[in-house]
């Protein structure tokens, strides 16, 4: 059997299948899209609604129970969340390049391919370098305003904030490792494989 | 978008179905994996209608968003599962001993396709279609040149998988 046989028959494939009517293509339309970017797109949205109400109500206990020093806790929060926004937009930005359903099947697999790449760099460096930034900040701002801290009297003098602040930094970098890999780790396992079949496939594409 | 817009939209697919048919049938593993792929195409060309301005032909555009949808949707593939026994096979008059091994032939020959790549698959269905490579070319992205280097590859892949599926290894 050649392919060209099969070629007389092809024309009649599904059309003894009942298709939907004209009310069920209707009801199509108004379905959510599975698309894994379709789905990115939710998460995203899901991510920044949950980031909101964490925030809103950690700051709001930090302006209630706290005064003084402290408060800069909660100005920390808010300069993040102000990072947070444009850290999604970039995201929201990217998942909006990521695909062009309509344009040549080579091209939109590329473009694809690339963005995706794009988003989980930007995913990677963004979630790891928060990490020792919130507890570089934090440990000073415990270390500088806390009720704890103030009763202590060495801990105003310079030295000990000097000593404080390397052992912060240091202890930052150390933290910051793990979470380095345990990021990678999480990136991959969420499109890893993604990314692997993409390259294949366009890789396939390229080739002559 | 418009309700007339909506209306000539669902008109435009209902003359152009067999193409996501046909995808779905290509690329579905089984029944409710092509239903899946069924609603996702249509959500698709739903929502790229708007951007329609007609340079390409209409089954152009829509041949590259069924089948842009079904490669870039990559459902997890832990198992090949063969391709079920399309249905315009007519079985019933499969009467004679000739008869009877063409349709033999044809299963072993759509077996055959369902073990291609996705991308050999999008140029076998191409190719099926009866489209120019010129047309294959506008839709896939790929040269004209390098498609008839392929589709030679892929005749050949299948002869070679319809003969080991004939030995059953």
């Amino acid at each position: 059997m050649e392919l060209d046989q099969l070629k007389e028959m092809w024309s009649d494939v599904g059309s003894k299948e009942q298709g939907p009517s004209a009310d069920e293509l209707q009801a199509l339309l108004q379905k959510k899209s599975k698309s894994p970017i379709a789905k990115m797109k939710r998460n995203l949205l899901i991510e920044l609604l949950l980031i909101i109400v964490i925030y809103v109500f950690t700051v709001a206990y930090y302006f209630l129970n706290y005064s003084g020093g402290m408060l800069s806790a909660a100005w920390m929060l808010m300069v993040i969340g102000v990072f947070y926004v444009f850290y999604y937009l970039r995201k929201r930005r990217l998942l909006n390049q990521m695909e062009c359903v309509s344009c040549e099947i080579k091209s939109n697999l590329k473009m694809q391919l690339v963005t995706l790449e794009k988003y989980v760099r930007f995913y990677m460096i963004s979630g790891t370098l928060l990490v020792p930034v919130v507890f570089v900040i934090t440990g000073l701002i415990v270390l500088l305003y806390s009720p704890e801290a103030a009763s202590v009297p060495s801990v105003k003098t310079t030295n000990f904030l000097v000593k404080s602040s390397v052992i912060l930094f240091v202890a930052a970098i150390v933290f910051t490792i793990p979470i380095y890999f345990a990021n990678k780790w999480y990136v991959r396992k969420l499109y890893g494989q993604h990314i692997e079949q993409l390259k294949k496939i366009v890789d396939e594409m390229n080739e002559d | 978008m418009t309700e007339t817009a909506e209306q000539e939209f669902l008109l435009l697919v209902n003359q152009n179905q067999g193409i996501v048919r046909k995808v779905c049938h290509l690329y579905g593993r089984n029944d409710a994996d092509k239903d899946d792929l069924y609603q996702e195409i249509i959500i698709q060309l739903w929502k790229s209608f708007g951007s329609f301005r007609g340079e390409a032909k209409f089954s152009t555009w829509m041949y590259r968003i069924a089948l842009n949808t079904a490669i870039s949707n990559l459902r997890k593939q832990a198992r090949k599962v063969a391709l079920s026994f399309p249905e315009f096979i007519p079985i019933e008059q499969a009467d004679t001993d000739e008869e009877k091994l063409k349709e033999e032939k044809l299963k072993e020959m759509y077996a055959a396709i369902s073990r291609l790549t996705e991308v050999e698959k999008a140029i076998v269905m191409l190719y099926l279609e009866d489209k120019s490579y010129d047309e294959m070319e506008e839709i896939l992205g790929i040269s004209s040149g390098t498609l008839r280097v392929k589709m030679n590859r892929i005749k050949e892949k299948l002869r070679t998988l319809t003969k080991a599926q004939a030995y059953g290894t």
